[in-house]
């Protein structure tokens, strides 16, 4: 055995690197978050594997005709994942609690403040004018979101932000209690708020994401391949005449497409490219933008208990994000902790699920202020 | 909006009632407005509460909210005299005395909102403590811990494990003291 052969034998070894050492710690962390923290287990578990096999020494997997790569130009360069997830959440979401209380829509506006305060504070700390939006962007606390519009917007950041955004998504019933109480007295978070359902006509509900797809497409073209394709998830499943259709989107389409998302984007957590100082200053702004969001939201929530004489629960404003249905479980488990019997869930739902469709305006918003083509 | 006439000793009254939200009504009686919220609305041949009026505070000058019993009646046109008689005869404008909100001391526990009961944690018989968890209600695929709003003893249940129900649906009812 010549010395040629030890060194094709041992070319493994012989290529790790510091960097790819510490991206396969960074995978499996992320994956034992995802086991035993249960943070977005379904995400977590395909980004921490990606990273890993992406970071072995020399992976075939991220080669120019590796599985990894070939995934990544599939559905991540072309945007085409996201927008098949969102057929999926579309199909999941009911926009039933938004559409007995209209107004809700105001808290679900509100909630988006923290991706442009971020962003200000982005451009401050010196990043360019699209990077800065593309960390905002993390503000929407909206993994399809965020991975669309940062990739339009600065695809070298997508990785960073992706892995930012789903993080704090889990984290949301730690990040979020805390920054509620110390905005609230006791006595606004005990403010009760009788359920007050109208009955929501099976019209209503099928003109909702047809009429909602028309006025944001116009209003906002940006926005109009992530809103149609979550009004389109929501039309079938409102329809109740695809019901095959509904299904497969929400579990069969979502479950495949999030897997290879997943993949695809711990895929980008190449050693060289991630371990930055940059990547730290997203993570923190990410958690800046999270937590302002939360803030705008319970304050506009404290102006509409002004409004209202004392009558609007201000806790309900934190629910005007996008992390559906964990901002508004945590709004309602918070109101709960100061009155047992007091049940504001379906207000919660209502503001988050206009949360949801809000971020993806000011998803579009943001790249039709970067003039993105 | 539902017009009821009916007919008490002799005097004929027409009723309006008008669903501003699934538990506030707009009830006109003789041009008198009055705003009435629905505590439950179990079909009387279920409720084994008198339904009786539990005057609330007054929200704002001219309208009184009073809190009527099992007041929706399926479409019928005609109502029960004997309670529609008692719904309708307070004099609204001068009940303001208000009542615990929510449900503290009230006989019955409802449905704070629609959903499926998981599972009910008490049997009929039991006694339970103000704050102690009596079912599960699953809402927006979140589990709601539903607790006792007073002490007491269970005198029935009125749903079983896996019953989808509405807002304001009688769950259980409290034994008199």
């Amino acid at each position: 055995m010549n010395a040629d052969t030890m060194h094709y034998l041992l070319q493994g070894v012989q290529n790790v690197t510091w960097q790819s050492l510490t991206m396969v710690a960074i995978g499996l962390l992320l994956i034992w978050l995802a086991i035993v923290k249960e943070y977005e287990p379904l995400l977590l578990i395909p980004i921490g594997a990606g990273a890993v096999l992406a970071n072995m020494p020399l992976s075939p997997l991220v080669g120019p005709e590796g599985a990894l790569t070939v995934l990544y130009n599939m559905g991540v360069a072309n945007e085409l994942f996201p927008l098949l997830i969102f057929v999926g959440i579309g199909a999941m979401t009911d926009f039933g609690p938004l559409l007995e209380n209209p107004r809700m829509v105001l808290l679900g506006a509100a909630g988006q403040f923290g991706i442009f305060l971020t962003l200000i504070l982005a451009l401050v700390l010196g990043f360019s004018h699209n990077q800065a939006a593309s960390i905002g962007i993390i503000g929407a606390i909206d993994g399809p979101t965020s991975i669309y519009v940062s990739n339009k917007l600065a695809p070298e950041l997508v990785a960073p932000i992706t892995v930012a955004a789903y993080s704090y998504m889990s984290l949301v019933p730690i990040i979020m209690p805390p920054i509620m109480r110390l905005l609230t007295t006791r006595k606004e978070r005990a403010i009760r708020m009788p359920y007050s359902s109208r009955e929501i006509s099976q019209r209503t509900r099928i003109l909702f994401p047809i009429i909602v797809t028309i006025v944001v497409g116009t209003l906002v073209p940006f926005a109009t391949p992530l809103i149609g394709m979550l009004m389109l998830g929501n039309l079938m499943r409102e329809s109740k005449v695809v019901e095959r259709l509904t299904g497969a989107a929400s579990n069969e389409l979502a479950n495949v497409v999030t897997l290879f998302l997943g993949l695809a984007i711990g895929a980008t957590m190449v050693g060289e490219k991630f371990l930055q100082l940059s990547t730290l200053f997203i993570l923190a702004l990410g958690l800046v933008a999270f937590c302002l969001d939360t803030v705008m939201g319970v304050v506009f929530g404290k102006i509409l208990n002004a409004f209202s004489g004392g009558k609007f629960n201000p806790l309900i404003g934190a629910a005007g994000i996008s992390a559906f249905p964990m901002a508004a479980r945590v709004v309602q488990r918070e109101a709960q902790k100061e009155n047992f019997d007091n049940f504001i869930l379906m207000h919660a739902m209502g503001a988050n699920a206009a949360g949801q469709v809000a971020s993806v305006v000011a998803g579009g918003v943001l790249l039709a202020l970067m003039g993105a083509a | 909006m539902r017009r009821y006439t009916l007919t008490v000793n002799d005097s004929t009254k027409v009723i309006e009632i008008e669903a501003v939200e699934a538990n506030l009504f707009r009830v006109q009686i003789d041009g008198r407005l009055v705003d009435v919220t629905l505590e439950d609305h179990r079909d009387l041949a279920h409720s084994a509460i008198t339904p009786a009026i539990t005057p609330r505070a007054v929200a704002s000058a001219g309208a009184s909210a009073l809190a009527a019993e099992p007041a929706r009646q399926p479409s019928a046109a005609a109502v029960d005299t004997t309670s529609t008689t008692r719904q309708a005869s307070p004099r609204p404008a001068e009940t303001c005395a208000a009542a615990a909100a929510g449900g503290a001391g009230r006989s019955k526990m409802t449905a704070p909102m629609p959903g499926v009961i998981l599972s009910i944690d008490v049997a009929a018989g039991a006694g339970v403590h103000r704050g102690d968890t009596v079912m599960v209600l699953e809402a927006m695929k979140m589990k709601n811990e539903l607790k006792a709003p007073r002490d007491g003893r269970i005198a029935e249940i009125y749903v079983v494990a896996g019953q989808q129900v509405k807002f304001g649906e009688t769950l259980i009812r409290f034994e008199e003291n």
